[in-house]
């Protein structure tokens, strides 16, 4: 067991730096998710820990022992890979007892430790065959039986659920969630799927183009997303997000369509006249009767029906945002529909930084 | 394309049957002159019906052409051949593939365009090596002034011999290299996808088990497909065993056919050349018949 930090890491490949001075201190035992969008670096990062790609600069650190200059073997860390990488001319047997051979571990310790894994995946009846003649989610479990039985100090998984179906998907997070109390090992995930982020993470890293946007809980970085970035990528429906102005005193922004809106701890007068971005996510929107105040007045323009909840897509002046309600009131395309939300659950972040403004914190 | 028209149709079996006895009249006529006896061989027109002499023609030329030496030597050298090109070849790929040195394109790209060098371009100079194959370390070391600066230290004058000629290992050594079959193991390396050799890391593997323990396994019908062209191509060596060996016992049977071609103070007895070249041409064609399947898979690259 061991806890994982890295400081300022920096990757370039030849002259492109993708990874631009990275800092994560992952507690021992801690199940962190990456999470950003294709092409952000995400696997690289994980790379760098699992020693399959050399650190241009910074520090990869495992337990107290700097790693840097380790091989991948050396560094006591299992990794699942996105397509497996399983050998296609061993059996399950023979992929998930390699790293024992290699070691050369007795036979009976090999066939004791496979077993106990198989049964830990459930996977006992499949040990025979070969990659070819399992199923994605059959593949994912003999890939992730290699990765146990070394019973390393820290997993790194990389995309491992994104070729299977969505019900598979589910069903595999769930197991690898309770195989991770069972095992107690820290566990780094990388996914591009903020869902899988939510669920999964004890701790959350949301990446962005080589840098990290924001670390926290799922919880805070739902509750206060640190930038319009983070806002829009954790949550689905994304966070609506409007421009508008701070007023004068600081106290209210005003936007187009929307009127005069008061912020329950203000901004501050010195941040007054300054163009902001209001965020709002559309499960916080919900739809009021006509003059009971409320937020703003939105056009709709047509409704998604989800079974349990409906999506209602609206028009705020040249602004679109989304509005996630339960309710089943019979308003139609055209209708004007009064929106009101707690102010408490009101984001408001730099139009130009994107960062979010402390000071008027609703969460 | 496919076209459903009775006169293409007609025409392409057409240019397709002449192409088959084109190719196979000559291979007709060797086969029915083995099987004929002396007087039928030499009627002209030959006859194109069999005969019935085929064993005892077969005999006469196994023992003339001296087959049981010359076919020791002929496996020995084909298999030397065989193993040697796949062995260089596999490995050289596998650094060019899987390793990140300086002038690693460099490399390839040497190695490619030495495909269009056959041995006949470079035949005297690789004779001349094999006179001395350690001849290019002293040439080397010559050039240093390593030669002069030992004779001077210590008197010893460094004279490095070791020669090929009527040897096994000049049959085989000089062919060795193949760009053909380096190109071949690259490509199917590059199909083989990353994540596995980055797994193996993981495990723990070296670049050596890695490479037997994965990479080899994985290639097995790669290896089979190259086997079968690299068997016909070690066979059919003449030129440069002709070359390198001068004691009989070093022959191989392809220069062997040479003896049964009778000359111009012997019986003409081509029933007994015709006889030997089929079974010269044997093993090759057993080769390709036995492992055509992996032939056609292996070069068309996939497992299954
Ligand atoms: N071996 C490499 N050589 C050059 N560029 C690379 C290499 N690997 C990744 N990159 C680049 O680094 C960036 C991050 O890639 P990656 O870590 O794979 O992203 P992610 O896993 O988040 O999708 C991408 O722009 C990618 O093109
Ligand atoms: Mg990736």
């Amino acid at each position: 067991m061991a806890n994982v930090s890295m400081r300022q890491v920096r990757k370039s490949f030849g002259a492109t730096e993708v990874i631009h001075g990275i800092d994560i201190e992952i507690g021992d035992g801690e199940f962190a998710v990456i999470v950003g969008p294709s092409g952000c670096g995400k696997s690289t990062l994980l790379r760098m820990i699992a020693g399959l790609e050399a650190v241009t600069a910074g520090e990869v650190a495992i337990g107290d022992r700097v790693v840097n200059d380790l091989e991948p073997k050396e560094r006591d860390v299992a990794m699942v890979f996105q397509n497996y990488g399983l050998y296609p001319h061993m059996t399950a047997f023979q992929n998930i007892s390699y790293a024992l051979r290699i070691a050369r571990r007795s036979k009976a310790e090999i066939r004791e430790r496979v077993e106990r894994v198989a049964r830990i995946l459930g996977i006992e009846d499949l040990l025979a065959r070969k990659p070819s003649q399992l199923s994605g989610g059959q593949r994912q479990r003999v890939a992730m039986g290699r990765a146990i039985i070394r019973e390393p100090d820290v997993f790194l998984f990389d995309e491992p659920l994104s070729n299977l179906d969505a019900k598979l998907r589910s069903q595999m997070r769930v197991e690898i969630k309770r195989l991770h109390d069972e095992l107690k090992a820290t566990s780094i995930f990388v996914t591009h799927d903020q869902v899988e982020a939510m669920t999964m993470a004890d701790r959350l890293v949301v990446m962005n183009q080589g840098v990290i946007e924001q670390t926290g809980t799922p919880r805070q970085v739902y509750r206060r997303p640190g930038s319009t970035y983070v806002a829009g990528f954790i949550g689905a429906p994304a966070m609506n997000l409007l421009p508008a102005t701070l007023s004068d005193d600081g106290a209210a922004v005003e936007g187009r369509g929307m009127g005069r809106i008061a912020l329950p701890n203000g901004a501050g007068p010195d941040r007054s006249g300054r163009r902001v971005m209001l965020g709002v996510r559309p499960e916080h929107l919900a739809v009021v009767a006509d003059g009971s105040g409320g937020l703003l007045a939105a056009r709709l323009l047509y409704a998604e029906d989800l079974g349990a909840s409906r999506l209602l897509h609206c028009a705020v002046g040249e602004d679109e945002l989304i509005v996630h309600t339960q309710d089943e009131t019979g308003d139609r395309p055209g209708d004007t529909l009064r929106l009101a939300a707690d102010p408490a659950n009101l984001h408001l972040f730099d139009a130009e930084s994107g960062r979010r403004l402390e000071a008027v914190d609703g969460g | 394309m496919i076209e459903r028209t009775p006169i293409l149709n007609a025409v392409t079996h057409t240019i397709l049957g002449v192409g088959l006895l084109v190719m196979c009249f000559p291979l007709v006529i060797a086969f029915v002159a083995a099987t004929l006896p002396y007087e039928a061989v030499i009627d002209v027109p030959m006859t194109l019906i069999p005969g019935g002499q085929l064993l005892e023609n077969a005999v006469k030329a196994w023992e003339r052409g001296e087959f049981a030496t010359q076919g020791v030597n002929s496996v020995i050298m084909t298999l030397g051949i065989l193993f040697g090109k796949i062995a260089c070849a596999s490995l050289t790929a596998f650094a060019i593939c899987y390793f990140n040195f300086r002038f690693r394109m460099l490399a390839f790209w040497l190695i490619f365009i030495t495909l269009m060098l056959p041995l006949e371009v470079r035949i005297v100079p690789t004779y001349e090596v094999a006179g001395n194959a350690l001849l290019p370390l002293q040439q080397l070391l010559d050039v240093l002034w390593l030669t002069d600066l030992v004779a001077w230290l210590s008197g010893v004058e460094i004279a490095l011999e070791w020669n090929l000629l009527d040897t096994y290992w000049g049959l085989t050594l000089p062919l060795f290299a193949s760009a053909t079959a380096t190109f071949l193991f690259r490509q199917f390396f590059l199909t083989i996808p990353e994540e596995l050799a980055e797994a193996a890391k993981m495990d723990g593997a070296g670049p050596l088990r890695f490479f037997f323990q994965i990479l080899l396994p994985l290639s097995k019908t790669n290896i089979a497909a190259l086997s079968v062209i690299m068997f016909v191509f070690g066979w059919n060596q003449y030129l440069w065993p002709l070359l390198i060996t001068t004691d009989p016992e070093m022959r191989t049977l392809v220069m062997g056919l040479e003896n049964l071609i009778p000359s111009e103070d012997e019986l003409p007895e081509w029933n007994v050349a015709m006889a030997g070249t089929l079974m010269v041409m044997l093993p090759p064609i057993v080769v390709v018949l036995v492992l055509q399947r992996w032939f056609v898979r292996g070069l068309l690259g996939g497992e299954k």
